[in-house]
């Protein structure tokens, strides 16, 4: 039983439908069959008393008259008439006299001429009793019945005086014929409408149960992201089912947007952490490089001041701790991304200047650049660092840009920011460039091009100018928007 | 045309003259009537003789006509006691009657031709029971059966209650139930079915039964034959002309004579028909006295 309450909606549901149509067929034919059988009964004895009325009015006379002959051709007559409906044809016919002997009877070598009724079978024995019970002239007429047979017993009486009583004999087993003829239809019926309801309900039950198994299996995959074959047309009703289906929408889209900020959280922890461990190492690794510069420095300077020239081997070899120390200085600069503190606030000439430092790098590659700047006057920004963003930005959008594609680069100043957005046509970012993006020695960078550390420069003055990067990849283009917040506060 | 040229010189002589010549009118039609249309022949026949043979009924009747040139009007009644009465009631002028001696009682009736069966004026009673008795033998082991009678007219019914009598048993209660059918076809019918445990039957009406319908003897068994009484006989009312009455025997007599009429005795099963005697009957009527009932 459990396994089949376990079954799918899909067949449980057109399985309790067709159990219900059956069972509701079943009742309605068996209902309708016994109320024909009823009927049929009804009308036996209707007509049987009847019959019988009409035989009993006629039998006065010969049985006034003692006219047996007469009296069987009467009674006989019935049972012959082919006019009557079988079923509806009496068995017997018999006709008591008032000693409750058989008078006649159509069936004499059964029920003999002048034989005592009660004596004659015991089936008879219960009539007998009942029909001395109503003895009068105007007694009513009555029907018994047994397990085999229905009687009708109906008074013979003629002016005022009784003569007998004429019992009408139905067999019940012709009734049987008669009702599993009407059963037989009445089955055929049943079946009909099965055939035509039963794949109906299943029908119904499978377009009922599709989208709830569809939803169903897409709940079940829900951790996986949404299913590929999502059709937000498969249930466009306003239902219950609807509203399920909408609320599932709902969900999914949450989880997504949860998703996606959980994932921002981890990506700038993570810069965060890295920021922390870079500008450690670099503190770590600045103050001794400081010392190894300034003791190469006096060794140099020393070494000249006593005269005593460095033989060109030491001197190739300091030379080359120089250069070495010096890199590793660079570098390390680079990654501290030092703001150095400058005064002087950023001016529309700034970002003309900007633009004609990168003009030549554009049109190394015919790049067509897109220049649109709103600032027409000083910006309460630190132009240092803000120019060096800029840069960054620039050059690595003409770098990652076709050939003889395109850049834009929007500069929009508003009352309380400062809008950068910088576009251009190039490749898009692989899922896992985008989970990397801003971290130091970035596998973005292509082998050749640059230290790896542009973006996250760029980063690093974004988060100390206190403003927000972001990365557009909506339009199938690679569009970097920084937004920069301008105050009066932060540049006094 | 006769007005035309007569004298009608005043009121008196053409009253005279149109009186008489209504009278003479009325005269004329009258006897022409009686020549070309006279009084129709009403014949009475018992069920018993021509059961259902509706159609030799209707070819005997016109056989009847032909001959007599005159209607002949068969009356057909149930029991066999109805044309007795009927004859009583001056409503037939011939009757044919089972119990030839019953029929004179009160009034005159003339006996007026005697079938023959076999070339003899006699029919014998059988008695009858159906074909699964096998063990009756005679009409005294019958004791307490239900018995069936063609009629109380029937001249078997005399035979087999005399027979009884005769045995010293009281023909009322020697049966517990005793019925009448109103024809022998019917009897045996009863016997058949099962209503009557024994009937008696005309020798001449099983006879010629069982030839058209064999499976009659299949069904029933003849246990005994009575002793021979006279056929039913036809009779003429008191009323019939001699002139009638000899024409009428003389047509009945010549059937035999003349194919038409001899093909429907053949159809009858009656070899012809003789005037008859009233000794014929002599012992249905002392059988009857015997037993008180006349």
């Amino acid at each position: 039983m459990k396994n089949i309450l376990d079954l799918s909606l899909r067949y449980k549901l057109p399985l309790w439908g067709g159990f219900l149509i059956v069972v509701t067929t079943l009742l309605v034919s068996g209902s309708l069959m016994l109320r024909a059988y009823e009927d049929l009964r009804t009308d036996l004895l209707a007509s049987s008393t009847n019959l019988s009325y009409r035989l009993a009015e006629v039998l006065g006379v010969p049985m006034q008259e003692a006219d047996v002959w007469r009296a069987f051709e009467i009674i006989n007559a019935p049972l012959v008439d082919s006019s009557i409906k079988e079923v509806l044809l009496p068995k017997t016919i018999v006709v008591l006299d008032n000693e409750q002997r058989v008078f006649v009877s159509t069936l004499p070598k059964m029920i003999p001429i002048q034989a005592s009724l009660e004596k004659l079978a015991p089936e008879y024995a219960a009539l007998a009793t009942r029909i001395s019970a109503s003895q009068g002239v105007d007694s009513p007429s009555f029907d018994m019945q047994n397990e085999s047979k229905i009687f009708i017993a109906v008074p013979i009486a003629s002016e005022g005086r009784r003569y007998g009583t004429l019992i009408v004999i139905h067999a019940k087993d012709v009734l049987m014929p008669r009702f599993l003829g009407v059963a037989q239809r009445g089955a055929l019926v049943g079946l009909m409408v099965l055939a035509l309801l039963l794949p109906a309900n299943w029908y119904w039950g499978q377009r009922l149960s599709r989208p709830l198994i569809m939803i169903s299996e897409w709940m079940q995959n829900i951790d996986n992201g949404p299913a590929r074959d999502m059709d937000k047309k498969v249930y466009p009703y306003h239902d219950e089912l609807g509203q399920l289906y909408s609320a599932y929408w709902r969900m999914l889209s949450e989880q997504e947007s949860r998703e996606a900020l959980k994932q921002q959280v981890v990506h700038s922890e993570r810069l965060a952490a890295v920021g922390r461990l870079a500008a450690g190492v670099a503190h770590e690794i600045n103050n001794p490089l400081g010392g190894m510069l300034t003791a190469i420095d006096t060794l140099k300077s020393y070494g000249t001041a006593s005269n005593r020239e460095f033989d060109a081997r030491t001197a190739k070899t300091i030379s080359l701790i120089e250069r070495g120390l010096s890199q590793i200085r660079e570098t390390v600069s680079a990654l501290l991304v030092e703001s150095r503190i400058n005064s002087r606030n950023i001016e529309a000439q700034d970002f003309e200047d900007i633009r004609s430092l990168v003009i030549p790098q554009a049109q190394k590659k015919e790049i067509a650049l897109d220049w649109r700047s709103s600032v027409s006057g000083p910006l309460p920004l630190q132009a240092n660092p803000v120019r060096q963003l800029l840069i960054n930005l620039l050059l690595n959008a003409i770098q990652a840009a076709r050939q003889k594609g395109d850049v834009n680069c929007w500069i929009v100043a508003s009352d309380n920011q400062l809008l950068l957005s910088v576009e251009n046509d190039g490749k898009q970012m692989t899922a896992e460039q985008a989970a990397h993006l801003y971290e130091p020695f970035s596998p973005l960078t292509e082998p050749g091009h640059g230290h790896g550390l542009g973006l996250w420069i760029t980063y690093q003055i974004v988060q100390q100018l206190g403003g927000r990067i972001e990365l557009d990849r909506s339009s199938g283009r690679m569009r970097f928007l920084v937004t920069l917040p301008v105050s009066e506060s932060k540049s006094s | 045309m006769k007005i035309n040229w007569l004298p009608f010189r005043n009121a008196f002589t053409r009253f005279f003259w149109i009186v008489s010549l209504m009278a003479s009118v009325f005269l004329c039609t009258q006897g022409a009537g009686a020549e070309s249309n006279p009084r129709p022949l009403r014949v009475g026949l018992p069920q018993s003789i021509f059961h259902m043979q509706f159609a030799l009924m209707s070819d005997w009747q016109q056989y009847l006509q032909n001959r007599l040139h005159r209607p002949v009007e068969f009356v057909s009644s149930r029991k066999f006691g109805d044309s007795i009465v009927q004859l009583h009631m001056e409503k037939l002028d011939f009757a044919w009657v089972t119990d030839y001696p019953n029929a004179a009682i009160g009034f005159k009736v003339r006996l007026l031709a005697v079938p023959l069966y076999h070339a003899r004026p006699f029919f014998t009673s059988y008695l009858i029971v159906p074909a699964s008795d096998t063990k009756t033998t005679s009409l005294f082991q019958l004791k307490g059966a239900v018995f069936a009678f063609a009629d109380p007219g029937s001249n078997g019914h005399v035979e087999q209650r005399y027979a009884l009598f005769d045995a010293g048993e009281d023909p009322k209660r020697f049966f517990q139930k005793v019925f009448f059918t109103h024809a022998h076809q019917e009897s045996i019918q009863s016997v058949i079915l099962g209503l009557a445990n024994a009937a008696e039957v005309d020798s001449y009406v099983w006879d010629t039964l069982v030839q058209g319908h064999p499976e009659i003897a299949r069904q029933t068994r003849v246990v005994a034959h009575s002793q021979e009484y006279g056929a039913p006989p036809l009779v003429a009312n008191h009323f019939v002309t001699k002139a009638e009455f000899t024409e009428m025997q003389n047509v009945l007599i010549g059937m035999a004579q003349d194919p038409e009429g001899a093909n429907l005795l053949k159809q009858m099963s009656l070899d012809g028909f003789i005037p008859g005697d009233p000794k014929l009957y002599e012992r249905l009527g002392q059988m009857k006295k015997a037993m008180g009932e006349e």
